[in-house]
């Protein structure tokens, strides 16, 4: 199945990539967005991933790093 | 088109290759074969008898960790000896495959052994393809280990963009690459969704873009400024008046 992946307010997703379910899917969005908020210039702002199917948005994945002191 | 002329051609980007060296190129016995996308040339603990000119098409080098995932190691393109090494180093210690079809020229290592005895320029010339390889793949480590995805993937096809110029198969900004989604993770070290995260900004930003196996930078001097892009560790020749 073709899954497409996007950010609140950023582009939108023409190509997706094929996972065998939905399970996968998320999975793989969620080691993505862990990737993907170690280069933020923000480290502290949340990153958001949203995945959808053909059919329509299937779930998200927000990853957050939390600093306390 | 004569099946070592790429190769000829390739060798003449940095090298000062005699008409009698291109004839000895020439007169190497080459065995010539399309194959698929896909297809293994020689796999990781082969002990090949041939090296393999890439005369058309695109290969890669790999390997494969214990957990089996894959690194791709480097991507080569029209003219590249990708296995000279096994001329020197019997064993291969990675895989080499086609990632599109391809045609491959086949030349056996006795027949190369002949040749760089007789031809000291072509065996200089070889030995610094070896060199610049060695060269690249530095950068790769440099690329894969400290860059931001963006970086990476822009400093990737940047340095495509100029190995495809310099054997003229660049149409100006845009240049063939048949590769996949999955196959840039497993060259920058990427998930397969953070490529397409990339992929997509440098779209929606009218960057560069990458589809139906095509290339097309259309900001060349962002693309330069996200990945840092220095061509100097190619060391083609430039045409710059001397200072």
């Amino acid at each position: 199945m073709r899954f497409y992946f996007t950010q609140p307010g950023g582009p939108p997703d023409e190509d997706g990539v094929e996972f065998a379910d939905v399970n996968s899917a998320l999975e793989e969005a969620a080691r993505t967005a862990l990737l993907m908020v170690r280069e933020q210039p923000k480290l502290t702002d949340a990153l958001t991933l949203n995945v959808a199917s053909t059919e329509g948005l299937v779930g998200s994945v927000t990853v957050k790093v939390a600093v306390t002191r | 088109m004569h099946p070592t002329e790429i190769l000829t051609r390739r060798l003449r980007v940095d090298a000062d290759l005699s008409e009698d060296d291109a004839k000895a190129l020439k007169s190497l016995p080459i065995q010539v074969r399309d194959v698929d996308a896909d297809t293994n040339i020689v796999r990781e603990g082969d002990r090949p008898r041939v090296c393999c000119v890439i005369i058309k098409g695109f290969a890669c080098r790999s390997k494969v960790a214990s957990n089996g995932r894959r690194q791709i190691l480097s991507f080569h393109i029209a003219g590249d000896i990708p296995d000279l090494q096994s001329l020197f180093l019997k064993k291969m210690d990675h895989d080499l495959a086609t990632i599109s079809p391809a045609t491959l020229g086949f030349i056996e290592h006795s027949a190369l052994d002949r040749l760089i005895g007789t031809n000291p320029s072509i065996a200089r010339a070889l030995w610094r393809e070896t060199l610049i390889d060695a060269a690249i793949f530095r950068e790769w480590i440099v690329n894969v280990g400290v860059r931001p995805a963006s970086a990476r993937m822009a400093h990737l096809l940047a340095e495509l963009r100029e190995r495809m110029a310099a054997v003229g198969l660049a149409n100006g900004e845009e240049f063939e690459f048949p590769i996949t989604q999955a196959e840039l993770s497993e060259a920058l070290g990427l998930s397969a969704v953070h490529v397409n995260r990339v992929l997509q900004a440098f779209r929606a930003e009218h960057v560069l873009d990458l589809q139906r196996n095509k290339v097309r930078i259309a900001d060349v001097e962002k693309v330069i400024e996200t990945s840092g892009f220095d061509s100097s560790y190619l060391y083609i020749p430039r045409n710059d008046p001397p200072c």
